[in-house]
C-alpha cells in the first residue's frame, strides 16, 4: 500500500509561503511569442480592434475613451512549469524496496501538486510503459496513487533508450528520474538535452546486505542470471571497489544536474526538503 | 593392501559431504549484476583466482586426500632411494679354492652387475677389539668403477672376516637405505627384507672343536673334534705363560677310528690352540668346580654326589628345609623378591596343618608357576648374603626328580664357559694379541681368559632366521608429515590472507 508521508503536508505548506511567482520560473508551452497561448497573465500579447466574436468584457474602455474606437487587449496564458516524473518499473526495483520507492515518488508528487506544479508521470523499463499526464492540483493525487499502484516491476532497465524517447517525444525541461540506475550503458551524456534533471538514485549498497555464509549466489531478477561469489574480506573489498566505480559515474557537478542517492535506511523527508530547496534556489 | 583408489575414495567421502552441505547452505540473494558483471566477465586467471577463493579449502583437502592415499597405499614412497651393498664378513667367505665366495662377490661388484646406480659398500664382519659384530663402511662406489684387485686389496686389509650377523646388515634400513643387497655364501634363514645374493659353496674339508670336558675319573680333559673330510693330523699348541708363546705338543694321541668325531686327551690345564688347514680354535681348559656349603643331611648328600660341585665356605648355600617350624618359630611369606632363593615346597599333606603349595623360586626357574611360598622364618635367616638353595627331602615330597631341579639350578649358576660365540658382549674384556690365533681371538677378562672361536654356522648350514634380530625397513614418516603439515599451513595461511588475522587469532 502506498502511503504518502505525513510530513509532506507541512513541507508543502512551508514552501507555499514563498513567493512562487517570483521564484519559480514561469513555464509556457512555446518559447516563440507568436505561438504562445493567450491567457490571463499580465504580459501583453497583442492589441487589436474589436471583432464581433470577441467578449465584451475584454474591451479596453480607457482606450475607447481616448480614441472612441473599440480595442481588445490580449495577454499571454500563464501556468506553472510541468514536471516530468520518470518512474523506473524494472524488475530490479524490489531489491531496494518497493514500498519505500513508491512512497517517495507519491510523496514528492503530492508536494509538487500542493505547490501547484503540473505533473506528467511516465513509467519505464526498457521502454516507456505507461503514463499519467497533465496532473494538476492536489485533488488529483488519487490519479497519482492509482498510477503508481498499477505499476508492475518487470523487465530490464534501458535508460539510454528511454531518455532518448522522452527527449524526442516530450522535450521536458525539468525531469525527475526515479530509478536504481542499473544500466551499465548510462552516462551523464545521456541526460543532456534537459534544462534540469533530478537524478534520484535508489541504491542498496552491497555491504548492507546480510551476508552470513562463505559463498553467495547472487540472482539478478532482470537478467535471470546467477553469479557465485565468495564472501570474504578480499572479495568484499573488490565488490566495494566496483561499487564505488559504479557510483562515481553519477557524482558530477554540473549546472542543471542534481544527483541524490537514497538508501533504504535513510529518512525521506530531508530529501523532499533538499529537492525543493534546489528547485527554489 | 588396500588399493590407492579405495583409500582415495574413502578419503573423498568427508570432503564430498562437506561440499554438499556447503552447497545446500549457500546463501542466495537478489541483487543486480550491473556492477558485479565484471566479476564474471574478467580474464580466466581472475576467474580461477575467484573460484580458488571459493574452493581453496576443498582443493587443499583434495590434495591432502590424494597425498594421504598415495602414501597409505604405498604408491608414493618418499623413502630415500639409497642403495647399500653389504658383504658377508664371515670366515667362510674367504674359504675355498681356487675361488673364494668373496672373490665371486667382488667380481659381481666390479662387473657392475648389481645395477647402474651408485651404492655404498659395507662389510658385515667382526670387530676383534670390541668382540662384537659391526659394519665396515667402505664408502661410496660407482658401479664397475673399481677393479677386482683393488677391491680385494681393500677388503683383505680389514680385520672383520671372522663371523657375520645379517641382522647388522639389516640395520642399514634404519640408516635410511632403501635397498640393501647382501652378498653371502649362505643365504638360508636370512630375512627377506635383505636382497640376498648367494655367491658361495660349502667348504670342502675342515675340523671343528665340539667340546672339551674334564673327566674326574681319568683326571684329564677330553676334547671332541669333528672332522669333515679333514684327514691331516690336528696340531695342538699349549700357551707357555713364561715364554709368552704357544708351544707345540707332539706326543698327543688322536683317536680317529671310523667315527668323524675324534677324541683328544689333555692332562694339564691351560690355554690350548688346535690348528690345521688354515683354521685354529682356542680352548682355555680349567678344572673348576662350583663351591657350595651344605646344611643338613640331604643337602650334604646332594653336594657330595652332584658333579662339578665341591664343598666351600663362600659358595652357594644348600640347606634342608625343616618341615615344621620350631616351637617359637613362625612362617614367613617369601614372594619372588628373593632372587637368590630356590625353594621346592611339597604338596599339602593330610596330617599337616600347613597349607602350602609346591612353588619354585625364582620365577625364571619355576616354568611360569606362581612365585611365592611360605617357609619357616628361621630358614630365611640362614646365609643371607649367599645364594641359597633350599632342599626338601625327596622322601617327603615324593619326587625323585627333585635333585635334577637343583642340578639344573646349580648348573645355571656356574660361571660362563671359557669359549664364546662371536658377538656376545663380554664386560671388561681386553683382546690379547699374543694368545689369539689366525681364526680365533683370546680376551683377558679380569684374571682369566676367554676364547672366541669361529661359530658353527661358518661350517654347518644352519637356519639363522630365528637367531638374528633383523629389523624391517622402517618407513620414513618425517617427510610425509612435513608435506602434510606444509599443505595444512598453506591452507591456513590462505585463510588468514582472505580473512585477515582476526579469524585466526579470534580477535
Amino acid at each position: 500500500m502506498i502511503v504518502i508521508d505525513k510530513e509532506c503536508e507541512a513541507v508543502s505548506r512551508l514552501f507555499a509561503k514563498k513567493s512562487v511567482r517570483l521564484k519559480v520560473p514561469v513555464g509556457v508551452k512555446s518559447e516563440n511569442p507568436i505561438f504562445r497561448r493567450k491567457g490571463s497573465s499580465f504580459n501583453l500579447k497583442s492589441l487589436r480592434e474589436y471583432q464581433p466574436f470577441d467578449d465584451l468584457r475584454q474591451i479596453d474602455w480607457k482606450l475607447y475613451g481616448r480614441t472612441d474606437r473599440y480595442y481588445i487587449k490580449e495577454f499571454y496564458e500563464e501556468e506553472n512549469e510541468r514536471f516530468f516524473l520518470l518512474v523506473d518499473s524494472s524488475a530490479s526495483i524490489p531489491i531496494f524496496g518497493r514500498d519505500y520507492y513508491l512512497c517517495f515518488v507519491a510523496s514528492l508528487a503530492f508536494i509538487f501538486l500542493r505547490l501547484h506544479f503540473t505533473l506528467n508521470m511516465l513509467s519505464f523499463t526498457n521502454r516507456l510503459e505507461s503514463s499519467c499526464m497533465n496532473i494538476k492540483e492536489h485533488r488529483a493525487i488519487p490519479r497519482v496513487l492509482g498510477f503508481l499502484d498499477s505499476l508492475e516491476f518487470n523487465g530490464r532497465t534501458d535508460l539510454v533508450q528511454v531518455m532518448q524517447t522522452v527527449r524526442e517525444r516530450y522535450q521536458p525541461t525539468t525531469l525527475f528520474l526515479f530509478s536504481d540506475l542499473f544500466d551499465r550503458r548510462l552516462t551523464l551524456e545521456h541526460l543532456q538535452g534537459f534544462r534540469r534533471v533530478f537524478l534520484l538514485h535508489f541504491f542498496t549498497p552491497f555491504s548492507s546486505l546480510s551476508l552470513r555464509h562463505s559463498e553467495i549466489e547472487v540472482e539478478d531478477r532482470e537478467t535471470r542470471q546467477r553469479l557465485l561469489l565468495p564472501n570474504n574480506p578480499v572479495a568484499r573489498r573488490e565488490i566495494e571497489s566496483l561499487e564505488r566505480q559504479f557510483l562515481g559515474r553519477f557524482y558530477r557537478s554540473r549546472r542543471g544536474y542534481h544527483y541524490l542517492q537514497l538508501e533504504r535506511t535513510k529518512e525521506r523527508v530531508p530529501f523532499y526538503w533538499r529537492i525543493l530547496e534546489t528547485l527554489y534556489d | 593392501m588396500i588399493s590407492f583408489l579405495t583409500i582415495f575414495a574413502l578419503l573423498l567421502v568427508p570432503i564430498l559431504v562437506l561440499l554438499i552441505v556447503r552447497v545446500r547452505r549457500r546463501q542466495r540473494i537478489l541483487y543486480t549484476h550491473t556492477f558485479l558483471k565484471p566479476l564474471s566477465h574478467r580474464r580466466l586467471r581472475e576467474f580461477l583466482l575467484r573460484t580458488f577463493q571459493l574452493y581453496y579449502d576443498v582443493a587443499a583437502d583434495l590434495l591432502l586426500a590424494l597425498l594421504l592415499a598415495l602414501l597409505l597405499s604405498g604408491v608414493l614412497d618418499l623413502s630415500p632411494r639409497r642403495i647399500a651393498v653389504c658383504l658377508d664378513g664371515s670366515f667362510s667367505m674367504i674359504q675355498g679354492r681356487p675361488q673364494t665366495p668373496l672373490d665371486r662377490a667382488l667380481r659381481l661388484l666390479a662387473g657392475g652387475e648389481l645395477g647402474s646406480k651408485p651404492y655404498r659398500l659395507f662389510v658385515a664382519g667382526f670387530d676383534p677389539q670390541s668382540g662384537r659384530h659391526r659394519l665396515y663402511n667402505l664408502g661410496r662406489q660407482e658401479p664397475g668403477d673399481q677393479s677386482f684387485e683393488a677391491l680385494k686389496q681393500r677388503l683383505v686389509s680389514l680385520p672383520g672376516f671372522f663371523s657375520s650377523d645379517p641382522g647388522v646388515a639389516a640395520g642399514l634400513f634404519e640408516r635410511g637405505y632403501r635397498r640393501v643387497v647382501y652378498l653371502t655364501d649362505r643365504a638360508g634363514g636370512i630375512d627377506s627384507a635383505l636382497e640376498v645374493i648367494e655367491v658361495g659353496e660349502e667348504p670342502k674339508s675342515f675340523f671343528y672343536s665340539l667340546s672339551a670336558d674334564y673327566e674326574p675319573q681319568q683326571g684329564s680333559f677330553r676334547l671332541r673334534v669333528l672332522r669333515q673330510r679333514f684327514t691331516d693330523p690336528i696340531q695342538i699348541w699349549r700357551y707357555d705363560e713364561e715364554r709368552d708363546v704357544y708351544t707345540k705338543l707332539h706326543a698327543i694321541q688322536q683317536e680317529t677310528a671310523s667315527s668323524p668325531v675324534s677324541e683328544i686327551g689333555l692332562e694339564q690345564e691351560g690355554l690350548y690352540r688346535l690348528s690345521g688347514g688354515g683354521l685354529d680354535f682356542l680352548l682355555p681348559l680349567s678344572h673348576s668346580a662350583l663351591p657350595v656349603r651344605a646344611e643338613g643331611s640331604f643337602s650334604s648328600l646332594i653336594a657330595e654326589i652332584l658333579p662339578g660341585v665341591e664343598p666351600g665356605e663362600d659358595g652357594i648355600l644348600l640347606a634342608d628345609i625343616a618341615w615344621r617350624p620350631s616351637e617359637s618359630g613362625s612362617l614367613d611369606r617369601v614372594i619372588g623378591r628373593d632372587k637368590g632363593i630356590l625353594t621346592l615346597i611339597p604338596e599339602t599333606e593330610e596330617d599337616s596343618d600347613l597349607d602350602l603349595q609346591p612353588y619354585i623360586h625364582p620365577l625364571r626357574d619355576s616354568l611360569s608357576q606362581p612365585s611365592y611360598t611360605e617357609m619357616p622364618a628361621e630358614m630365611l635367616k640362614l646365609g643371607r648374603k649367599e645364594e641359597r638353595l633350599f632342599f626338601m627331602d625327596p622322601r617327603r615330597i615324593r619326587d625323585a626328580g627333585t635333585p635334577l631341579v637343583y642340578l639344573s639350578a646349580l648348573w645355571s649358576r656356574r660361571p660362563r664357559g671359557p669359549v664364546l660365540k662371536p658377538g656376545i658382549p663380554i664386560a671388561g674384556a681386553k683382546l690379547s694379541a699374543s694368545r689369539s690365533g689366525s681364526t680365533s681371538f683370546a680376551y683377558r677378562v679380569s684374571d682369566r681368559f676367554v676364547a672366541v672361536n669361529l661359530p658353527p654356522e661358518e661350517f654347518f648350514p644352519l637356519d639363522r632366521g630365528d637367531e638374528y634380530s633383523q629389523p624391517r625397513p622402517a618407513k620414513p614418516t618425517l617427510l610425509p608429515a612435513l608435506l602434510l603439515m606444509l599443505l595444512y599451513l598453506l591452507k591456513l595461511l590462505y585463510l588468514a590472507r582472505l580473512h585477515g588475522r582476526s579469524l585466526i587469532l579470534g580477535k
